[in-house]
């Protein structure tokens, strides 16, 4: 079961929160503030923290700092009654890993929770497991779990290992673009089409994902077997 | 500051200007008189120095005697009348600004003349009573509108809370009493952000933290955060969106508008069979973005009211809305100097056309 660390200064706030993650089958941390958080740190493993931004004593940008300074890289999802953009790209400059405005929806809340959890596992593991298909991030190599393994261009594995790593989740060309080419490229975003052909030239018979065009949109890769969102 | 700090302080100022205004005229008055009885003993010199047979040495004296207190008649009677044409548009002032004291905001001040200083004054005058009376509209209508649409919500809660503690509730009933008092609570939740956020663009008369980018990006993302609300629809989206548009505002704000009319879009659509097209191009002097629907549409004395806090035309969507999308929309729009147009009519959906200028210009009201 995977520890979640509620860091958060109001007390109704934290126990619903902790009674959400509960029902979703975490096991939910309570901390009153920042400095509490550190100090139950000590005593238990935490896989992930939802914390506050506003809380006295030490608030939330603080205590991101303090845990990544000491080269922690737990998960941490953010959560603000405020939903400033300064705000929010203070919070990722911070490290935060997502970000939620209060009021929060608690099932969205979990859905999140398992997504960065999933995610994390990937980033620690370095694989990615998509029905027979296995991504080694370090080779940037796929296998087909028959024997078969290719080795990709680092840009069309990167592609790849992101669309699978949020199945379902459509992106942008530019989003892509500014993730596997940096923001400051000034590489057309038609480069994002051509690599995303090339990928599917590489797999015709994948029966376990495919890689969607969203007119006008972008791109999304579809596990196959799940039901379309 | 007080809306009557504010006036008094203002009343105080012009009166200020007047009082030294009022010397300034005297003054003239009494050189207009000096003037002229110099001018008057100009006229009986030259006079003697025509017809010197005709004067004895008195004449001069008499001359002047009455020349003098009749210039000077005749100099104050003028003075008294130009200073009263020139004075009288700053009488027109000190009036409207008691009247805006008193809070009626209804007559503006009256351009009399040609264009002069004074005209520029007035009509940056009657801007800032247009200008306030906004306010005034706003926050008059908008207490009793806000403690009307939040007492609903709020009584549907207390009421339904209540309900629930009845031992005898079927699970159905029950779980159909919590759905309501959570629709209530998104509700409240939903204002209390939309009214924050009105005040704030309320207040503010230009756009901060302008930087470049591209608006067809912004819109995907718009449209990508409410993939859950289209997907659910099974809305099919026909977008125009390849050509890059670079525009420079706020960001964060300008998505204000895309995000209130893209869900308004999603809200009217029917349950099969929606259509929305989003469209994004460059316009003369500025970019136009078009968001349409086939949905449900709205006849004219709709359409007339939609951009107004609380109005809502379509009762059958009232829970989904607060009332305060079109508003916000439209005040966002406003700040940037641009346009926002509906064409619509019932049962043929709705098409609203985004218009914004290219910022040379600081933009304000």
């Amino acid at each position: 079961m995977f520890a979640v660390m509620v860091v958060e200064d109001d007390a109704v706030t934290r126990r619903l929160m902790c009674q959400v993650l509960r029902r979703g089958g975490y096991d939910p941390i309570p901390a009153a503030d920042g400095a509490e958080a550190l100090s139950l740190m000590d005593r238990y493993h935490v896989d992930l923290f939802i914390l506050d931004i506003m809380m006295p004593k030490m608030d939330g940008f603080e205590f991101i700092r303090t845990v990544r300074g000491s080269r922690f890289e737990t998960p941490i999802l953010m959560t603000t009654a405020k939903g400033s953009l300064s705000d929010k790209r203070e919070a990722f400059r911070a490290g935060a890993d997502d970000y939620m405005v209060k009021p929060i929806d608690e099932e969205e809340l979990l859905l999140r929770v398992s997504a960065l959890l999933r995610r994390a596992k990937i980033a620690t593991e370095r694989r990615l497991t998509v029905g027979r298909y296995t991504l080694n991030y370090d080779a940037f190599s796929v296998s087909d779990g028959n024997g078969g393994e290719q080795i990709l261009p680092q840009k069309e594995f990167l592609l790849l290992f992101k669309l699978l790593s949020y199945p379902g989740k459509i992106f942008t060309r530019r989003q892509l673009m500014d993730e596997l080419w940096g923001m400051e490229s000034d590489t057309d975003e038609r480069t994002v089409d051509v690599h995303v052909k090339r990928l599917r030239d590489r797999f015709p018979d994948c029966r376990d994902f495919e890689i969607v065009t969203i007119r006008g949109l972008g791109y999304r890769a579809n596990p196959t077997g799940e039901e379309k969102k | 500051m007080t809306f009557g700090g504010f006036f008094s302080a203002l009343k105080r100022k012009i009166g200020a200007i007047l009082h030294s205004f009022r010397f300034t005229m005297i003054g003239s008055v009494f050189l207009i008189m000096l003037t002229s009885g110099v001018i008057a003993g100009g006229i009986t010199s030259a006079v003697y120095h025509v017809n010197p047979d005709g004067f004895n040495r008195y004449t001069p004296i008499v001359l002047i005697l009455i020349a003098l207190p009749a210039s000077v008649l005749l100099g104050t009677f003028f003075s008294i009348i130009v200073s009263k044409q020139i004075l009288r548009p700053v009488d027109d002032l000190i009036r409207a600004t008691e009247r805006i004291a008193r809070g009626d905001f209804s007559v503006p001040v009256p351009v009399r003349y040609r264009k002069n200083q004074f005209t520029k004054l007035i009509n940056s005058f009657n801007d800032m009573e247009r200008e306030l009376s906004g306010i005034e509209i706003f926050r008059k209508d908008f207490i009793g509108n806000v403690s009307h649409e939040f007492k609903t919500p709020l009584n549907a809660i207390r009421g339904y809370v209540n309900e629930l503690s009845d031992p005898t509730l079927s699970p159905s009933e029950r779980d159909e009493y919590i759905r309501i008092i959570t629709e209530a609570c998104d509700r409240l939740t939903g204002m209390t952000t939309g009214i924050l956020l009105l005040s704030k663009l309320e207040n503010q008369r230009f756009i901060s933290e302008r930087e470049s980018f591209d608006l067809t990006e912004q819109l995907r993302d718009v449209i990508l955060m409410q993939e859950r609300e289209w997907t659910k629809k099974e809305i099919e989206l026909s977008l125009d969106l390849d050509e890059t548009v670079v525009y420079s505002s706020n960001p964060e704000m300008l998505s204000h508008v895309w995000d209130n009319l893209l869900s308004n879009a999603v809200k009217f659509c029917p349950d099969r069979g929606g259509v929305i097209r989003i469209a994004c191009r460059r316009a003369e002097g500025g970019v136009s973005v078009v968001v349409s629907d086939n949905g449900v549409g709205m006849d004219d004395e709709t359409m007339k009211h939609i951009f107004e806090a609380f109005y809502q035309g379509d009762t059958s969507h009232r829970a989904e809305g607060n009332g305060l999308g079109l508003p916000l929309v439209r005040r966002i729009v406003e700040l940037h100097g641009g346009r926002c147009d509906v064409e619509s009519a019932p049962g043929k959906g709705a098409t609203f056309t985004v218009f914004l200028p290219d910022a040379l210009t600081p933009s304000g009201t």
